[in-house]
């Protein structure tokens, strides 16, 4: 091949290259560029994968269908918790919603937000902010929650306006230290709000326990089972009573006795 | 700082581009963990209270950039709580004071100028002039300083020599004051000798808990944890919780036990009288081992001697005077503690009330009590530690593992500095006090000092020297390693006229600038926790010795490098009367830098490379511009008191072994740490076969006292309606100067909220959140009240955080203290709520 | 500052002289080479869209196939 050849093919492949780069390919380069840039740029202002209704929206079909887009919910929070979906936004543009990462709900007594709502699509019939059901916040890393290592952080319990209803700690035994106790935050759905104080509040980089919509938050029992304990409780006695037991033979010379625990 | 993050982003870039690619690329991987792999880690006990957790300090390029739980340290097992798991946070505020800071007005120093940059010799030599000028027209009462339970133990030591010996002043007293003064009064007058004679060991061992005005769960989170474990893992273990609110260690509590103000002198008497009653009292243990006494009542609070109530009180001069009583009389004294009684004063169930005292007069049962503020911050103080010291001595359940009184301190040194180098207006080193002429001889004696150099009175405590302050009796003061306008009670009628009385001058040394610094006149920017070498004594007697880690910021000193440097700019003939020093004639001319300090025993340790067992070198600032070892000439001179002083029992260890080890409780004798002091085995102090001695006592005996229950200093009424009670939360560290400026913490908990019972709030119109003002007598403070929340209120009490700058609750508070240990009572004082 | 990953590649013939262009780009550094004509690069600039016209230059450089962002960062570094 000659010299002239050779710089022909590179001309050539050149002006295939510039042509590719001015076509699809480089397009498509750009906009994976733009939609990861976008997302790295908003990775420190934690885009919402979720939304978080104000009080009293309740499930987010009906919700949508029923309000009016009016930011008067939005006008009304005193807190500035809540905020309305803008045009690029992955929900609904107009309709509120709130970050408990960045304000969570103060869980107003008065109802601020649901009564300004003209549509009631936040439910008027809501009276009591404890009823509210916002979201569930799901403990979700327990693999960096100070409290599953040990440490005794417990911020989020002690920040929930619903302390020892919705947010409990479980006292287990820290088999590492020996002598110590993890104190495991869990989650009560039957009382948690979804206020969000919890995620906010949060000491670690990113939240360990987050606020989710209860659709996916929530697991379902199975309806063909009971729980045996608390059937027992509710029932004051056990469901099948007047069981006969006979006693345990044993050599008459040994005490059967519990062992003493000593330390 | 910005390179090795952007490197550290990069290398993550590369990994994960690696990764996609399908390419290995073991470097890496390795780069991404470089950051972790160049940080060399050192131990130091935790910066805050006085659990004395120790943790691992990670530094890298002068900077200290992790840090970690140690897992070999006896306290903690590698855990921290939430304030040690940002503490290679706090030192890295935005604010750091980096230069000294002297208010001026037209280039000279003006009480009512602007913080104007100055030179550390500017700084230093006008506080030496003021400092001087007040000696000269008032004498030594007119200086004095103010120290902390945040010293380190070669700190607080320092400040001691200074004032004491030095300026001839005994006013100096630490922030200690306002945190276990109580505790240490009961100490010493129920055993002669402070601190407590068991250990954390204890938790393990006992059969039942019982907290008295402890909020253990969010102030003591480490020792909690192991107290759950103790809990879970046996279960006849049992948990009694008292307090006047349910706070969070009702959680675990078998017997949680909500009571009147003040009304647990009630139900300590009743104990003991249960025990007389039912014939649980260990006879034996208090034939040979106890005394009884019965102490002056009708004491006082006090409170200025011109307040009504300090006029009305019989004893107020003589509140720590007791007279010899028999078992019987005492047996008397008690017996008017009836279970009606104490339930009719205290609001407690019987049930309740039986249920403890049964826990206690169980001969089966290993009890420690603990006890923190609840005490200690009690216009009796003193006698509510005394009470609770009878009832483990009338059962003998006392210094043997899981038997045993325990005073849970704050601080994380107020042990091991504030209490042991004697930095109280009224203490010397290892147990001595400045009253008793044997224990000046000695400590004179060691300082080489001419006799009669320190003087037989106490000084002012901490909130007499407020009071003095304000009085201009107190002129020249210097406040380190403490924020007292915020801890101080009464600040609008106390503290900051004190601090702003023009006749004053106030130097502040603080890493930042607190509200007590902006209250100065003199700011000095200061060094702090791993910036220096230092030491720490927890509560369980164990002393824990770290190495400087890390340079203090821009021209940020020591502690030590701004006393001994100060001192430096005192003529011995500028503080010395002639006769003084006309007994050491060698002294002529010389500097109280040289007396003290330069004196042949602090100098004697010549620089040295300071190595750990992993050939890291470590720097000494202080022994770099010194030229002597200056932190083991301190203690080894200090070490004198322990071993040939007049109190025994305050032995310490070598130096050296200290940087070696996680701690050694004292008295450490014979290279074995003692666990249970007074006990036979247990202790080397004690003599064979004699079972028990309380050594601290010269006939080795502890004194039973016979003290009945005084109402409060101000209680509600119809204008000022409800309790307040003020404290701490997990989050912060006292004032919050160093939590609060770490983001997470701060926004973990940003304000201080006010906790009420809702219908409280309810019959007050207010709502939860609602912004509320809280007025007593001496000032008003807003905030938004919470209903909800980690506290529960009974009706007619409130409770408010202290750590919020913005929101002084000390505004509120009566300066009336314990008569005897001098302790205010920030537990209890009237006020009204009403709509901001 | 604003760091991105990017696979580069190229044909393994093309390898050597795509990277000698590499290494002349400012703010461009590569971090592995894989015989198969893979190449690890970063690209760091001061913005997001200094770096997006740095990848999109990365495309014109002689012998390269393709350059594909895999890891994206930005913050702002005081």
């Amino acid at each position: 091949m000659s010299g002239v050849s050779e710089q022909a093919k590179t001309i050539k492949e050149r002006s295939r290259r510039q042509f590719l780069a001015d076509g699809a390919k480089a397009a498509c380069g750009a906009a994976l560029l733009g939609v990861a840039a976008g997302f790295g740029a908003s990775q420190a202002g934690a885009s919402p994968q979720v939304f978080v209704r104000p009080p009293g929206a309740g499930l987010d079909r009906d919700f949508l269908a029923s309000c009016l887009r009016c930011g008067q919910c939005v006008r009304a929070c005193p807190h500035d918790a809540l905020n309305m979906a803008g045009l690029f936004s992955r929900t609904a543009t107009g309709t509120p919603y709130f970050q408990p990462r960045k304000v969570a709900c103060e869980m107003c007594e008065d109802l601020p937000c649901v009564k300004a709502c003209p549509s009631g699509a936040l439910d008027p019939g809501l009276t009591d902010v404890t009823k509210a059901r916002m979201g569930l916040a799901v403990l979700i890393d327990q693999e960096t929650c100070l409290n599953y290592l040990g440490l005794r952080c417990g911020v989020c319990y002690r920040s929930c306006p619903q302390i020892d209803k919705a947010l409990t700690l479980d006292a287990q035994h820290n088999k590492r230290s020996g002598k110590h106790t993890l104190f495991l935050p869990k989650v009560h759905s039957e009382h948690c709000t979804g206020c969000g104080k919890c995620e906010r509040s949060c000491v670690l980089e990113t939240s360990a326990i987050k606020v989710l919509p209860r659709t996916l938050a929530k697991g379902e029992l199975g309806h063909h089972y009971r729980l045996g304990w608390e059937e027992k409780a509710r029932k004051g006695e056990s469901l099948v009573p007047e069981m006969l037991d006979l006693p345990d033979r044993m050599p008459e010379f040994v005490q059967p006795s519990l062992p003493e625990v000593k330390p | 700082m910005k390179l090795s993050r952007r490197k550290f982003i990069k290398a993550n870039a590369v990994a994960a581009t690696a990764l996609a690619a399908g390419i290995s690329l073991p470097e890496a991987a390795a780069l991404a963990q470089e950051e972790d792999q160049n940080i060399r880690w050192d131990k130091a006990p935790c910066r805050f209270c006085g659990t004395g957790c120790s943790v691992l300090v990670g530094t890298k390029d002068g900077r200290v950039v992790a840090t970690q739980g140690d897992p070999d340290a006896p306290v903690n097992r590698g855990l921290n709580c939430i304030k040690g798991y940002f503490l290679s946070k706090i030192m890295y505020g935005k604010d750091r004071l980096k230069t000294p800071l002297l208010r001026k007005k037209n280039g000279k120093y003006d009480k009512e100028g602007d913080f104007t940059p100055v030179s550390w010799d500017e700084a230093l030599d006008t506080m030496a002039v003021k400092f001087k000028e007040a000696l000269k027209k008032k004498g030594p009462t007119s200086v004095g300083m103010f120290g902390s339970g945040q010293w380190t133990v070669f700190e607080g030591y320092t400040a001691s020599k200074l004032m004491k010996a030095g300026l001839r002043t005994n006013n100096l007293d630490p922030n200690a004051r306002h945190c276990m003064a109580s505790a240490v009064a009961g100490f010493m007058r129920t055993f002669g000798s402070d601190e407590p004679m068991g250990c954390y060991d204890d938790l393990e061992y006992a059969d039942g808990f019982v907290l008295w005005g402890s909020n253990m769960a969010e102030m003591h989170p480490i020792l909690w944890s192991r107290l759950t474990d103790r809990r879970l893992t046996a279960s006849h273990v049992k948990v009694a919780v008292l307090s006047t609110f349910e706070n969070r260690n009702f959680e675990l509590a078998d017997l949680g036990i909500i009571f009147k103000p003040q009304t647990d002198l009630v139900i300590l008497n009743y104990i003991a009288n249960y025990i007389i009653e039912n014939k649980a009292v260990n006879t034996d243990f208090v034939g040979k081992h106890v005394r009884f006494k019965k102490g002056n009542t009708d004491i006082g609070y006090g409170l200025r001697p011109e307040d009504e109530r300090e006029k009305k009180a019989v004893n107020a001069s003589k509140a720590g005077g007791s007279v010899d009583i028999t078992f019987d009389e005492y047996k008397k004294f008690v017996a008017e503690y009836t279970l009606d009684k104490a339930h009719e004063m205290t609001g407690v169930s019987k049930e309740q009330l039986v249920d403890l005292a049964k826990m206690y007069a169980d001969p089966k049962r290993k009890i420690v009590s603990y006890w923190t503020m609840g005490f200690n911050q009690h216009s009796r103080g003193t006698w509510a530690n005394n009470l609770v010291y009878n009832i483990h001595l009338l059962t003998g359940k006392i210094s043997e593992p899981g038997n045993g009184p325990f005073s849970l301190t704050g601080q994380p040194s107020a042990c091991g500095t504030a209490r042991e180098v004697g930095t109280f207006a009224h203490r010397l080193p290892a147990d001595l006090v400045v009253m008793n002429e044997a224990h000046r001889d000695f400590a004179e004696q060691v300082w080489k000092l001419p006799k009669g150099t320190i003087v037989g009175k106490p000084g002012y405590h901490a909130v007499l020297q407020n009071r003095m302050l304000k009085d201009g009796k107190l002129n020249a003061y210097w406040v380190m390693c403490n924020n007292n306008v915020q801890a101080a009670p009464n600040l609008n009628e106390e503290t900051l006229p004190g601090y702003r009385n023009p006749e004053n001058f106030i130097v502040v040394s603080d890493p930042y600038p607190t509200v007590t610094a902006m209250a100065a006149d003199l700011i000095l920017p200061t060094a702090m926790w791993v910036e220096k070498e230092g030491a720490y004594g927890n509560a369980e007697r164990r002393s824990q010795f770290w190495r400087q880690q890390v340079d203090a910021p821009g021209e940020a000193k020591t502690d030590i490098w701004q006393m001994m440097e100060f001192s430096k700019r005192f003529k011995v003939e500028e503080v010395w009367p002639a006769e003084l020093i006309a007994q050491k004639p060698e002294y002529r001319g010389k500097t109280l830098y040289d007396i003290l300090y330069a004196n042949g025993q602090v100098n004697k340790y010549p620089t040295q490379k300071i190595v750990d067992g992993a050939g890291n070198e470590y720097k000494n600032t202080e022994m770099a511009h010194f030229g002597f070892y200056v932190h083991k000439g301190l203690y080894e001179e200090y070490r004198i008191f322990g071993l040939k002083g007049p109190k025994k029992g305050h032995e310490l260890g070598n130096f050296d072994d200290y940087h070696k080890s996680r701690g050694l409780r004292w008295p450490v004798i014979d290279g074995k740490e003692t666990l249970w002091r007074y006990r036979e085995g247990y202790d080397p102090h004690v003599a064979k076969g004699s079972e028990v001695q309380f050594y601290g006592n010269k006939d080795n005996k502890a004194h039973i006292f016979a003290l009945p229950y005084e109402p409060p200093a101000e209680s509600p009424d119809i204008e000022y309606n409800l309790w307040l009670c003020t404290g701490r939360v997990l989050e912060h560290w006292h004032s919050g100067s160093m939590t609060q400026r770490v983001p997470e913490l701060y926004r973990a908990v940003p304000h201080a909220v006010l906790f009420m019972h809702p219908d409280d709030a309810q019959e007050r119109g207010l709502r939860r959140g609602m912004a509320v003002k809280i007025a007593s007598r001496r000032g008003e403070v807003t905030a938004s009240v919470e209903t909800r929340g980690r506290n529960k209120m009974p009706r007619g009490m409130v409770f408010l955080p202290w750590f919020d700058a913005r929101r002084l609750a000390n505004k509120l508070i009566l300066d009336a203290t314990c008569p005897i240990s001098k302790e205010t009572d920030f537990k209890k004082c009237a006020v009204k709520v009403e709509r901001a | 500052m604003n760091i991105a990953g990017v696979v580069v590649h190229t044909k393994p013939a093309d390898l050597a002289t795509v990277q000698a262009q590499l290494e002349t780009m400012a703010g461009v550094e590569i971090h592995g080479i894989h015989e198969n004509g893979r190449l690890v690069v970063t690209v760091e600039e001061d913005g997001y869209r200094e770096t997006s016209d740095t990848v999109l230059r990365l495309h014109q450089v002689q012998g390269v196939l393709n350059a594909s962002l895999v890891y994206q960062h930005s913050e702002d570094i005081a």
